[in-house]
């Protein structure tokens, strides 16, 4: 089915669509509008079998915004406890009539698994260390928000993005509109491996915010630190955390980017995220936008 | 006084009793060196001794053995939190303060994940790690392992230990990036594993010691009242690591192979104290062996380009010795057989 599961070799003009049609949503919402949208009285599918705050709420709001309802499903409680597998819950809830399935799994290959298996579009809200393409999807809104054309473009992503499926669903939305990803972090957590993600692979931040548009930086998972994956956060803010120093040698005009939770002090500095460079929180209220867009596209088919 | 020496196209001015780079001025005399190399000071990768003692042998740096500190010497950052092998040290903070390469020393740790992190921080630093190639369950012993070791029942040091040690840092140092040295070699089998990963592609090198060049196992009962760290090996072992100098595989010598005393060693063996080999005795049996030109090359060039140093002005001079005839010219030299530096013996 025509779910959205991957931005991996997205068409350009998929992705571009769906930022069109988030930025609508936004601008008819801003007006006061209500969505008169082909989702309305649909039923929705949320499958979440790994915690989640942000994305989920997103959905949910998404889901009312285009007059549908949400199907939840608890992980914890549910038949998965039973032994029953991931398509024959999924196959269940489809009966149950869920018109579309938006599901996070531990597993990299759920979601697509989902998608070639059931008979409504599958929307992958986070599928492990994989990808997490709606997530990807608005931070290119906010991007093109604040650059305009992205083409040529150059976005610096800095901290663990060997384990970030968001950094690899933005980085595969970059490539798509041709601009250009430039990566930094440990060895541990971004290695010259990850070049091919179609990027640009530097030691340190200070060797990529020179040549910087935009700078999105990643959440250090504090369970890392002092392991075999990190040294000590003082290590690490040395080479790789936005300071207030170092975002002040930033452009006029270069956001700052980060898919939260912060960990305000360790990759990012609290005055750095909340100055009027920073696009964190427009990031969260494109959330919604891009997933009305995204949970709408298979409606439209 | 003022002395310019010559050899080749080498000079170095000799300025009382300091040698400096040559300023271009004028001197008292212009001196040949015929006989011997000049040499840029050694540089000591694992060294027990610095200050007075390790430049009267002509050693300009020394890095200490891991984990110990010693004044005047050149740095040696861990490369796990207090060499324990648990947690990524700090790489970067280190390498501010002054670290020239990274070592846990003797240390053979176990766990892979960790190595692997923190080989492939310390290649984003841009700082090498020198690292002794070991399996700490082969090599819970105190001499090879061979048919004396199992005459005299003693614990055994298996060689096998130093080829799976080598083949384990290959694999990290090509899976991280990392520029590892593999130190101190001692067995034919870590020689052949060495030249096998290296033939591979392995970013790895290797150094040894002048106690591994010049002595065997088994010592002679009685007689020696030390042991080795890194074991001693046999005469094969010795042969395959002068082959592998020849071959221009092993690129570095250091004085790092720590001698147990008398009195820390309990077996049947000890009659008498000998002292150990010093390091300058160690340096003078190795220049007997391969020669000057070839020692100094080990103790300076090999060792300057593993740590990235530029290259050093100060000269200094070696002999060739040659037994039963005399020096000619002693300036500054290491002490091979005890040359003594002296002013007053310099002719043209």
């Amino acid at each position: 089915m025509n779910g959205l599961t991957t931005l991996r070799e997205m068409r350009p003009e998929r992705v571009v669509r769906l930022l069109d049609a988030a930025a609508a949503h936004r601008d008819a919402v801003a007006r006061g509008e209500e969505v008169a949208s082909p989702r309305a009285g649909q039923l929705v599918a949320l499958m979440f079998y790994e915690a989640s705050t942000r994305t989920r709420f997103s959905f949910e709001a998404a889901i009312h915004r285009l007059g549908a309802r949400p199907m939840a499903f608890q992980a914890a409680g549910s038949s998965a406890k039973k032994g029953e597998s991931l398509l024959d819950s999924v196959r269940t809830l489809v009966a149950h009539g869920a018109s579309v399935v938006v599901v996070r799994h531990s597993s990299v290959g759920a979601a697509r698994f989902l998608d070639e298996h059931v008979p409504v579009p599958v929307v992958n809200a986070g599928s492990g260390t994989g990808e997490h393409p709606t997530q990807g999807l608005l931070d290119l809104m906010t991007l093109r928000d604040a650059l305009g054309t992205m083409e040529g473009r150059r976005v610096a992503i800095v901290g663990d993005v060997r384990h970030s499926r968001v950094a690899r669903s933005v980085c595969h939305g970059l490539v798509a509109l041709g601009a250009q990803p430039i990566l930094s972090g440990p060895g541990t957590l971004c290695g010259p491996e990850l070049a091919a993600l179609g990027a640009d692979v530097r030691p340190t931040i200070d060797d990529v915010l020179p040549d910087a548009d935009a700078v999105m930086m990643l959440r250090i998972q504090r369970e890392r630190l002092g392991t075999a994956a990190m040294a000590s956060v003082a290590e690490y803010r040395r080479r790789w955390a936005l300071t207030s120093e170092r975002a002040a040698t930033l452009a006029p005009g270069v956001p700052v980017l980060h898919p939260a939770p912060m960990n305000r002090g360790v990759e990012i500095d609290g005055d750095v995220a909340d100055s009027p460079r920073s696009r964190i929180f427009d990031q969260m209220a494109n959330a919604v936008f891009v997933r009305m867009a995204v949970l709408e596209e298979g409606a439209c088919a | 006084m003022r002395v310019r020496l010559h050899q080749g196209e080498r000079r170095v001015l000799w300025v009382d009793d300091v040698v400096i780079d040559d300023d271009g001025g004028p001197v008292d005399e212009e001196v040949q060196v015929d006989r011997g190399v000049l040499s840029a000071p050694l540089i000591d990768l694992q060294g027990d001794v610095a200050g007075a003692a390790a430049a009267e042998a002509g050693f300009g740096l020394v890095l200490p053995r891991a984990g110990v500190s010693r004044p005047g010497a050149g740095r040696v950052g861990a490369l796990t939190v207090d060499r324990a092998g648990s947690d990524i040290a700090d790489h970067g903070l280190l390498r501010d303060a002054g670290a020239l390469c990274l070592s846990d020393g003797d240390a053979a740790h176990d766990d892979l994940e960790v190595l692997l992190g923190a080989a492939r921080w310390a290649a984003s630093v841009g700082l090498p790690i020198l690292a002794r190639p070991g399996v700490g369950a082969l090599e819970r012993g105190m001499v090879r392992a061979g048919p004396e070791a199992v005459r005299r029942g003693l614990p055994q040091v298996f060689a096998e230990s130093e080829a799976l040690g080598v083949h384990r840092w290959a694999t990290i140092a090509r899976m991280s990036g990392a520029r590892v040295h593999l130190l101190p070699l001692w067995s034919a089998l870590g020689v052949k594993a060495v030249m096998a990963e290296q033939d591979a592609g392995a970013p790895i090198s290797a150094g040894t010691t002048p106690h591994h060049l010049t002595l065997e196992a088994p010592l002679d009962e009685g007689r020696h009242a030390w042991r080795c760290w890194p074991v001693l090996g046999d005469v094969a072992d010795r042969q395959a690591l002068l082959e592998a100098i020849e071959q221009g595989r092993v690129t570095t010598l250091s004085t790092g192979s720590r001698a147990v005393a008398s009195h820390q060693v309990q077996t049947p063996l000890v009659d008498q104290v000998p002292r150990a080999p010093s390091p300058q005795q160690a340096v003078g049996r190795a220049v007997e062996l391969l020669g000057a030109a070839r020692v100094a090359q080990l103790f300076h060039e090999g060792p300057r380009q593993l740590l990235g140093l530029p290259e050093m002005p100060h000269g200094l001079v070696w002999l060739d010795h040659t037994p039963g005839v005399a020096p000619g010219l002693s300036l500054g030299s290491p002490i091979p057989h005890g040359i003594r530096r002296t002013w007053g013996q310099l002719t043209a």
